[in-house]
């Protein structure tokens, strides 16, 4: 379980963060939500440990994070949105990285047996050679979330893993997500822009509005048109399909309730 | 084939008996005459072992010079994520003229100047003072931007180059030769009890270097990736950049500038290792400096001493680092 205590960061005189307390629950995809600049990839830093908050406490486990005796990269694994690499390296040698913290830079033979697990559990076979300046997008995202994986930490923290993918690699690497929660116990924060992806895969959201958490629970209750109306300003439409609350936010609600009544 | 341990000594054996084989047909006669005339021989091997320790001493520094340029270059490279930047861009070389400068000038015939070893370590722990306290200035508040550490190198030389030209206007052509001497230093003239205190620091710094290549390789993915493995990349950053300061400053305060030299080797031994262990790139870097000096000393002697190693390093370097811009931005 991650537990915030009244985090705050501000960059120059503007609060970026205001007094945030959080629970993240274990065993779980969380989501976190909200518009531009409100926070959200601050809040996604302080928590991986990029930057420090100005003040407040962050523990995981129980355990400070800015404890310095303590190692976390054994306890949460982070990947950022810009993954860009000046070395040459092949798939296997990039997810080989992520045995560092176990390893120390020598593989032993669980290490590799490690990496070959999950290069098999993430079908990477075919690319496990190849240097990774010649894969797609999709397949560099999926090589840096074995390289995540074989970290073998219980909590994965991902920013806008979904960037720079089409919806069928996105919805892939979202079951890929499901998949690791459901088979590995993983516990999962994504950061994410798109409501709807978040509604249908996230158990767990949480909103930030203006450095705040506006919203914290169940993705079933978020799915409210005057909850995301206030947390983006904007005009939500929301219908139920296959179970699941899709919102439709492309200011044509008018038009839509029109269209109702005509019914 | 090269990894193997027996294959380098039987190698640099193999040099040697080469070196030494070619010595002894060349100079077969005046050997011969010497060592048969009895009121001479005895002078002849004094002389013989005098010019050995001097080669000794001289190739003993040239190493050191090789090993903690080829390893600090190639950390700061990591660090920086940069081909082409060397940590000599910091300023060393005019810290290092200022300094033998002003003590010329305003004592000019202290135990600062005349005795080598304490001119030594007085211009190592300035220089070393010097680039801390802008490490301390620089990075502390900006975020480890060593960019900017090295652009305010640049400036601070430069200002300091004017300075110690400025005073040097002022002085009297025999104060003026003495810096001359001072600053003139290249692998020719060496002191060997300067060697023989840098021995030890070499090892450490090497030592500590070669202790951290898995940390290195890590680094080399950039911060972010480094400290979700678990990295304390600030810390790290700080310890090594005092590390590479003191190599450079002990090599310049040794043999002199030798800004292309790091370059040279260290850009040669990627190309010719496209992997990124560092471990590989250390050792490679290191042998590679050491041929580069090696050819650039023979060519100054075989020329007659007319000039200095650091100028042919110097021309050979700088049309690399042309060579390497126009690769690396594709113009």
């Amino acid at each position: 379980m991650i537990t915030l205590e009244n985090i705050h960061q501000s960059y120059g005189t503007k609060d970026v963060l205001k007094n945030i307390n959080l629970t993240i629950p274990e065993g779980k995809i969380t989501g976190i939500i909200g518009p531009n600049g409100a926070g959200k990839t601050t809040l996604f830093n302080v928590i991986s440990r990029v930057i420090q908050s100005k003040s407040g406490k962050i523990n995981i486990d129980g355990v400070d994070i800015l404890d310095p005796k303590m190692n976390l990269s054994k306890q949460i694994a982070v990947l950022k949105q810009s993954n860009h690499f000046s070395l040459k390296l092949t798939s296997y040698e990039l997810i080989s990285f992520g045995r560092y913290p176990h390893s120390k830079g020598r593989l032993n033979r669980k290490d590799k047996e490690m990496i070959d697990q999950m290069i098999q559990y993430l079908s990477l076979e075919s690319i496990k050679n190849q240097h990774i300046d010649t894969l797609s997008g999709g397949q560099l995202q999926r090589v840096l979330l074995a390289m995540v994986l074989v970290q073998d930490t219980k909590y994965i923290m991902l920013d806008e893993p979904l960037n720079n993918l089409d919806m069928k690699h996105g919805v892939e690497m979202m079951l890929l997500l499901q998949k690791f929660v459901d088979e590995l116990g993983k516990t999962i924060v994504v950061v994410m822009h798109d409501i709807n992806v978040a509604s249908t895969f996230c158990e767990h959201i949480i909103a930030i509005k203006d450095g705040e958490v506006y919203f914290e629970g169940p993705a079933h209750d978020l799915m409210v048109e005057n909850t995301l109306n206030s947390i983006y300003d904007s005009n939500f439409c929301i219908r139920e399909v296959d179970g699941k609350r899709i919102c439709i936010y492309h200011k044509l609600n008018q038009e839509l309730e029109i269209k109702e009544e005509n019914k | 084939m090269l990894k193997t341990y027996r294959f380098w000594i039987v190698s640099v054996l193999i040099s040697i008996m080469l070196y030494l084989s070619v010595w002894m047909v060349s100079q077969y006669d005046v050997i011969m005459f010497s060592l048969n005339d009895p009121d001479r021989a005895p002078l002849f091997i004094q002389m013989m072992l005098q010019i050995f320790q001097r080669r000794t001493i001289q190739v003993v520094a040239l190493i050191i010079a090789s090993v903690l340029i080829a390893l600090s270059t190639t950390v700061f490279q990591t660090l920086t994520q940069n081909r082409i930047i060397t940590p000599s861009l910091l300023g060393f070389d005019s810290i290092f003229v200022v300094t033998q400068t002003t003590l010329v000038y305003f004592v000019s015939m202290s135990s600062f100047v005349v005795n080598p070893v304490l001119n030594f370590l007085l211009t190592v722990t300035l220089m070393v003072g010097i680039t801390l306290l802008m490490y301390q200035m620089i990075l502390k508040q900006h975020k480890n931007n060593i960019l900017l550490l090295l652009l305010i190198g640049m400036v601070i030389s430069t200002l300091a180059t004017n300075y110690a030209s400025f005073l040097q206007i002022l002085m009297n052509p025999t104060e003026f030769q003495t810096i001359m001497s001072l600053t003139s230093v290249s692998v020719v003239n060496i002191q060997t009890s300067l060697t023989l205190l840098v021995l030890p620091i070499t090892i450490i710094i090497a030592i500590y270097f070669f202790s951290k290549t898995y940390v290195y390789d890590v680094m080399a993915l950039g911060p972010t990736h480094a400290l979700n493995l678990g990295i304390n990349y600030a810390k790290q950053t700080h310890i090594d950049l005092i590390f590479i300061s003191v190599a450079i400053a002990v090599t310049t305060a040794l043999v002199g500038p030798l800004s292309f030299l790091g370059l040279i080797a260290v850009n040669i031994s990627k190309e010719l290792y496209d992997k990124y262990h560092h471990k590989t790139i250390f050792i490679l870097s290191i042998f590679i400096a050491i041929v580069v000096l090696l050819i650039g000393q023979t060519i100054v002697e075989l020329i007659g001493f007319r000039t200095v190693v650091t100028t042919f390093i110097s021309l050979f370097g700088g049309i690399y680092m042309i060579y390497l811009i126009i690769k690396e931005h594709k113009i």
